[in-house]
């Protein structure tokens, strides 16, 4: 399996999930606060949101990757196959969270997309540390 | 108000009863040495909601609902509320305008705040009235006769105005000031003592109570100062606390300048005014109160400021996507939760114990944060936004403790729940060719649409055939069972032991391999059962 097939792997466990909708349906409803209220809210208060927003969207398929990184160490993927399936669900989260930031600016959606990156990035690592850690574990009872 | 109180007092009185119901027969009996049950169950009830906040997905939701509300709270909008009333018999078209200032102010300065907004000086056709309505807090004491009378309102009117509204006149001798307590026509020498004790003499005349009451500076709007609405009648003071006089003699009482007026009257006779100048005029001048009558309504407006539509709008707005993102981290907070609740209630939780951990949840992850923001938005931005973020506020928790309360319910001790197909399923079958029947199950295996037969061992032995089968479930990545059958001739018959297991790579929910088992035992079984059939 190659870092391809990690990757599509990725998109459809996420087309699978929930963290998907919810993140579209966020950003949705982010770009009508941004048109109707952006100008009287405060533009630290608007990009803020971007921060519990891509947690929660990556958050709730938690479990979903969880399993699929398991299952890519069991079928032997290597560190840098299981770094491409990582990346994924970060990546494409910030790029829909960024769209509607556009009308703010540039910079402010370039914050936006840095912001985002950075929150599902650290919940992906977590995520990896357990992994590799639950595997492990599993490793040591399957062997014993 | 009132109806907030009550329904908070029925609650709690209901929440009271209920809690003593189920404590009552836990409660141990006088002089039993036992503790009573209710303070270690708050202390385990309060120690698990603990628990529940400490997981770290729980600060997504605060910093969720705080953002949202400030959001909420920042794009308030209002505008300035009025009420109207119809004005029976008038049938002229002029326009009025009684503009009602928060405090007394001179009188030119009270021209630039009107000219600011309406648009200057150059209205044609406006005539203006002033008035000194003054509501005392410390009364003056007005004595003549070896009487002392207290007084509460000084008003303040031209000299025009006294003759148009009170029908009386000036004489011009001295300080004059008329009051109803008087019961002689002529005019009293009498003495007025002020607040700082300082002490004129003055002459005071009649002006008859009835006409006091019922003068009015415009229809609808009486000349004593309004302290109330009751529905749409004004509340005013009652005449006996009244003094009037000229504008000039009631200031000269309380030491202030000539030209200090409170109210200010503009009539026109073409449209002059509208609405929506007004409401500005509320909102930007010093002015506490305006009284716009055109043609047969009179507006009254107040300085209440009513949210928007659009206000609302991004309210409701602001709490979906707080919810959107509270309710996708409350999902990922739920394997826990109910598998926490279902210990508790295995160890003699209450049913009603996951409702209380879930408000108690709900109240101090999204209610607290929430009212904080309330308070800071009340103290900096106003009410319009304090209300705007608490609407949002209130909506997300609402929302968030409905989703916790039906997706975290422990499963139903009822029959109606789905029962899982078993591991282990036992046949009797009536025909005895043990070989054929080994046959029967291969060919069950490999015709399968489900299923890919990846092992197949059989070993048939006298009366007894042992069979392990290894197959991989073909709708989905990962995920097999692993079959093992004993059949054995007894009884004149055979009897067929199955017994499976499901088995996954990833992890699979109970659910699909529930489903899973029940493909692979129903295979299995229905080609047994209709090879019995066939031979009869």
């Amino acid at each position: 399996m190659g870092i391809i097939a990690a990757l599509m792997l990725a998109l459809k466990q996420m087309w699978r999930g929930h963290g998907l909708k919810v993140c579209l349906v966020a950003a949705l409803m982010l770009a009508i606060l941004i048109k109707v209220a952006g100008s009287k809210v405060p533009d630290l208060v608007l990009v803020g949101v971007v921060l519990p927003a891509s947690t929660s969207s990556l958050i709730i398929d938690f479990r979903a990757h969880y399993s699929m990184l398991r299952a890519l160490y069991m079928v032997g993927a290597t560190p840098r196959q299981v770094k491409s399936y990582m990346l994924v669900p970060p990546v494409v989260l910030s790029a829909i969270y960024e769209a509607p930031y556009v009308t703010m600016g540039i910079i402010w959606a370039t914050l936006v997309f840095i912001l985002s990156l950075a929150s599902s990035l650290t919940v992906m690592t977590l995520m990896l540390h357990i992994t590799k850690k639950g595997f492990s574990t599993f490793m040591v009872m399957y062997v014993r | 108000m009132t109806v907030t109180y009550i329904a908070v007092t029925v609650v709690f009185a209901y929440l009271a009863i209920k809690y003593a119901k189920v404590e009552l027969p836990h409660t141990p009996e006088k002089g039993t040495g036992r503790k009573g049950s209710s303070l270690p169950r708050l202390t385990f009830l309060g120690r698990t909601t603990w628990v529940v906040i400490k997981n770290p997905l729980t600060l997504i939701v605060i910093i969720t609902v705080i953002l949202a509300s400030l959001i909420s709270g920042y794009a308030a909008s209002s505008r300035t509320s009025y009420v109207t009333f119809n004005v029976e018999g008038r049938r002229e078209s002029t326009q009025a305008v009684l503009v009602e200032f928060s405090h007394a102010i001179p009188k030119d300065i009270a021209e630039d705040k009107i000219y600011n907004v309406t648009g200057g000086p150059n209205m044609s056709g406006v005539r203006l009235t002033w008035y000194a309505r003054h509501v005392l807090d410390n009364p003056i004491k007005l004595r003549y006769g070896g009487n002392t009378y207290v007084i509460y309102v000084l008003l303040g009117l031209s000299t025009n105005e006294l003759e148009k509204l009170l029908n009386i006149s000036i004489h011009k001798s001295g300080h004059e000031f008329f009051y109803p307590g008087i019961s002689s026509t002529g005019g009293v020498n009498a003495t007025v003592t002020v607040p700082s004790d300082k002490e004129f003499s003055v002459v005071v005349r009649r002006v008859p109570d009835d006409t006091l009451v019922k003068a009015e500076i415009i229809p609808g709007v009486p000349l004593l100062p309004v302290q109330s609405y009751i529905g749409t009648k004004p509340v005013t003071p009652p005449p006996k606390y009244v003094l009037v006089g000229e504008i000039n003699e009631i200031n000269s009482l309380m030491g202030m300048p000539r030209d200090i007026i409170t109210d200010i009257l503009m009539v026109s006779k073409g449209k002059s005014f509208n609405i929506r100048v007004l409401m500005r005029l509320v909102r930007n001048a010093d002015v506490s109160r305006v009284w716009f009558l055109d043609g047969r309504k009179l507006y009254v407006i107040s300085t209440v400021q009513i949210p928007t539509t659009e206000s609302m709008f991004v309210a409701i707005l602001s709490s979906v996507t707080a919810t959107v993102l509270c309710l996708a981290t409350a999902s990922a907070l739920l394997p826990s939760l109910k598998n926490l609740y279902l210990k508790l209630s295995i160890q003699g939780m209450p049913p009603w114990g996951a409702s209380i951990i879930n408000t108690a949840y709900t109240v101090l992850v999204v209610l607290v944060p929430g009212v904080a923001v309330v308070l800071y938005l009340y103290h900096y931005l106003g009410g319009v936004s304090a209300f705007n973020s608490l609407v949002s506020t209130v909506i997300t928790w609402a929302l968030m403790f409905m989703y916790l309360s039906v997706k975290s319910k422990p499963p139903k001790l009822r029959t109606d729940v789905y029962s899982p197909p078993s591991q282990r399923y036992i046949i009797f079958l009536r025909r005895k060719e043990i070989a054929t029947a080994v046959q029967e199950i291969l060919e069950s295996l490999r015709g399968n649409e489900f299923f890919e037969l990846l092992e197949f061992e059989s070993r048939v032995q006298g009366n007894e055939a042992v069979i392990h089968a290894r197959l991989a479930y073909v709708e989905s990545w990962g995920v097999g069972a692993d079959m093992n059958v004993l059949v054995t001739n007894a009884d004149g018959g055979t009897c067929v032991n199955v017994s499976c297991m499901i088995w996954g790579i990833e992890e699979v929910s109970e659910a699909i391999m529930n489903n899973v088992l029940a493909l692979l035992l129903s295979r299995v079984v229905g080609r047994l059962r209709s090879w019995e059939l066939l031979q009869h």
